[in-house]
């Protein structure tokens, strides 16, 4: 019996390498010669017969839905998907440092992506990639494109504050509403940003952020403030009431209004969004069929189901999702919602010393 | 047990002591362990202690970045200071729990036993957010108990933070306890008492010291594993009573600084190790304890 079971093992090894060996092998395939680019959205069918191709992200419901859509795109094309993850930069940069690399696709986040742009993701060959429908308020990386832009918003309390705040400048004004607030702990960007909107910096001057500014406003708030360390923790304070107001991610207020709680996002605030990217490891072995599913991902209708099961806002400015009331409360990329996006270049330059000081900022009473 | 025992300490007849070619195939049992060890911790452990001293990152020695930011000083003697006092309060707690496990009978002691696996079936994060509703402003403990956090509720504070993780590791606390306590020979308290011992005084002189291994077992488990803990500090307390292992992580997952996460880890094995030693030594000056050591 151990046998037999052993000798099964080593016939499916042998068989695991000589497929590792072939999609491995430098060859491009056919498809990838083709000068014109599908439209975002498209494939064709039977194109990669008998490919295989990987994805990793973050779990949950989001990548259920992404799940799902690598998953058409395979069955359109004739390939096998193999869904994975997380994949943590530490992770993503094991695998290119030793020359190991078992994902095709992995979801990056902003900061990391350009961090790691050209030593651990590929820079991306953007003839490949159909991005004529993308929206103008998610900008595209060398090494990644849009996959979802997580807002981070000015939510609150309808019972607390029976006058609706109206700009991030109240979110900081402990007089006029008092109360406590709660921000991310994990790391500054993103609440910096909405302390220098709250200061009264201009929207479009969020570049090079002046830190020092930023935390001059952040003091203002501190002994009323709280930190979450997880998406599902600022939920629970939500459902709770535990605070008056917080800088939550859209997609934790969208779950508690369908929850029932009496919780508003004031659209006047702009959201900063937290970009995702779909990137390609370097070393990745089917990079073609990699390109083709990125492309497929971005279409209107794969982005309009996205947005219907996720309330995430979609990528493509032709979908058309059907929404409900309390996903288009958190619709952030339509009017009067007008949000920013952060100076991924000055952080992912001053990363380790930003969160050196963030640390001891929020480690201090 | 029918034949009297000679040797009140260990009723038992002792181990026969192992021949060469034993011992032989002892070596060969330790084997596949070692090889583990070796390769799973040592290799893995040297690496991150070569990468500590000699990975420069962001122009600054490891050693250095972590002896300009004060910060991180501040987070190493916290934690080790809350593993501390977390092994003192699973002690506290579980000796009288362990104690009665070894006195009751065989059906309430199979309840006990219960009582103290069953969080091991439930997940961890359950528990860390079973403890935020019920220590939160309006939960359980504010109503029934509210002169407990002066009406803000106990979440988001060290006390928190200490519930949290006495409850999470009050098991292993116990379990070794319970095992050390239940070959310690109930006839020597009989014993001490019949020469004319209070009980109490039977219990402190006689019971306690040879409990010893136990005490010292328990200890030091719940306190390694309370270094470890960064989710629990972080989701029932604040950044104020964030541990070690956020920051190590931090610069590990997120920043890819294995230099850095190399020396927190360092220093902070060396302090953990520096307190165990000192505890050691400590006991060496306690009467009781020294005579049980023989």
């Amino acid at each position: 019996m151990t046998l037999r079971l052993s000798k099964v093992l080593i016939v499916a090894t042998v068989a695991g390498l000589a497929l590792v060996g072939c999609s491995a092998s430098p060859a491009p395939a056919p498809t990838s010669t083709k000068t014109t680019v599908l439209q975002a959205g498209v494939a064709q069918p039977g194109s990669f017969q008998g490919r295989q191709f990987s994805m990793a992200a973050n779990g949950g419901t989001t990548q259920d839905v992404q799940n799902k859509i690598f998953q058409d795109f395979a069955n359109i094309v004739g390939a096998q998907f193999a869904p994975d993850g997380p994949p943590t930069t530490a992770a993503v940069k094991a695998q290119v440092d030793s020359h190991n690399v078992t994902w095709d696709i992995v979801d990056a986040p902003e900061v990391d992506l350009a961090s790691g742009c050209g030593t651990v993701y590929q820079k991306l060959d953007y003839s490949k990639i159909d991005t004529s429908k993308l929206s103008k308020l998610v900008p595209l990386q060398d090494c990644g494109v849009p996959l979802n832009a997580s807002p981070w918003t000015f939510a609150y309390n309808k019972d607390a504050w029976p006058t609706a705040p109206t700009s991030w400048a109240d979110f900081f004004d402990l007089k006029k509403f008092p109360g406590k607030r709660a921000v991310y702990s994990g790391f500054p960007m993103q609440t910096m940003e909405a302390a220098l909107l709250g200061s009264g910096v201009d929207p479009k001057d969020l570049k090079k952020p002046d830190v020092d500014r930023g935390y001059k406003e952040l003091n203002k708030i501190k002994s009323n403030l709280l930190f979450f360390a997880a998406g599902s923790e600022s939920q629970q304070m939500i459902a709770s009431n535990q605070v008056a107001a917080g800088v939550f991610w859209s997609g934790r207020v969208y779950t508690e209004l369908l929850n029932g709680s009496n919780w508003g996002i004031v659209d006047t605030a702009p959201p900063i969004l937290r970009m995702d990217y779909w990137a390609i490891p370097i070393g990745a072995k089917n990079t073609d069929v990699a390109y083709a599913a990125i492309n497929y991902y971005i279409g209107a209708a794969q982005q309009s189901e996205w947005q219907e099961k996720t309330a995430y806002p979609s990528m493509n400015v032709d979908s058309k999702p059907n929404l409900s009331p309390e996903a288009k409360a958190v619709d952030v990329f339509k009017s009067p919602f007008k949000p920013v996006t952060i100076d991924v270049d000055f952080w992912s330059s001053h990363l380790s010393a930003q969160l050196d000081r963030w640390t001891t900022w929020t480690s201090a009473k | 047990m029918t034949a009297p025992a000679l040797h009140p300490s260990s009723p038992e007849a002792p181990a026969r002591r192992p021949g060469n070619r034993d011992s032989l195939a002892y070596g060969l049992l330790l084997l596949p362990g070692s090889l583990l060890i070796l390769f799973v911790i040592a290799y893995p452990l040297l690496l991150s202690l070569w990468n500590s001293f000699f990975k420069i990152e962001q122009e600054q020695q490891a050693y250095a970045w972590f002896a300009a930011n004060g910060v991180y000083i501040e987070i190493l003697v916290r934690t080790l200071l809350t593993a501390i006092s977390t092994a003192i309060f699973c002690l506290l707690l579980g000796y009288p729990y362990a104690y009665l496990m070894v006195i009751s009978g065989a059906k309430l002691r199979g309840v006990l036993t219960l009582f103290v696996l069953v969080p091991f079936w439930i997940s961890g994060l359950v528990r860390i957010f079973a403890w935020v509703i019920l220590l939160q402003k309006g939960g359980p403990v504010s109503v029934l108990l509210p002169f407990l956090g002066g009406g803000e509720g106990l979440l988001h504070t060290q006390t928190a933070v200490q519930i949290g993780l006495v409850q999470v590791l009050l098991p292993f606390m116990i379990i070794p306890l319970y095992n050390n306590l239940r070959t310690v020979d109930q006839r020597l308290m009989q014993a001490a008492e019949s020469l004319g011992a209070r009980r109490s005084v039977a219990f402190v002189r006689v019971f306690l010291p040879l409990s010893a291994p136990g005490i010292y077992a328990g200890t030091l488990l719940v306190f390694m594993l309370t270094l470890g803990f960064y989710v629990l500090p972080q989701v029932l307390g604040t950044p104020l009573t964030s541990m070690i292992g956020s920051v190590i992580q931090t610069q590990t997952s997120q920043l890819n600084n294995v230099g850095r996460a190399g020396a927190l880890s360092f220093v902070m094995l060396a302090a953990a190790g520096a307190i165990v030693l000192a505890a050691f030594a400590l006991t060496r000056f306690v009467p009781a304890v020294k005579r049980s050591a023989r």
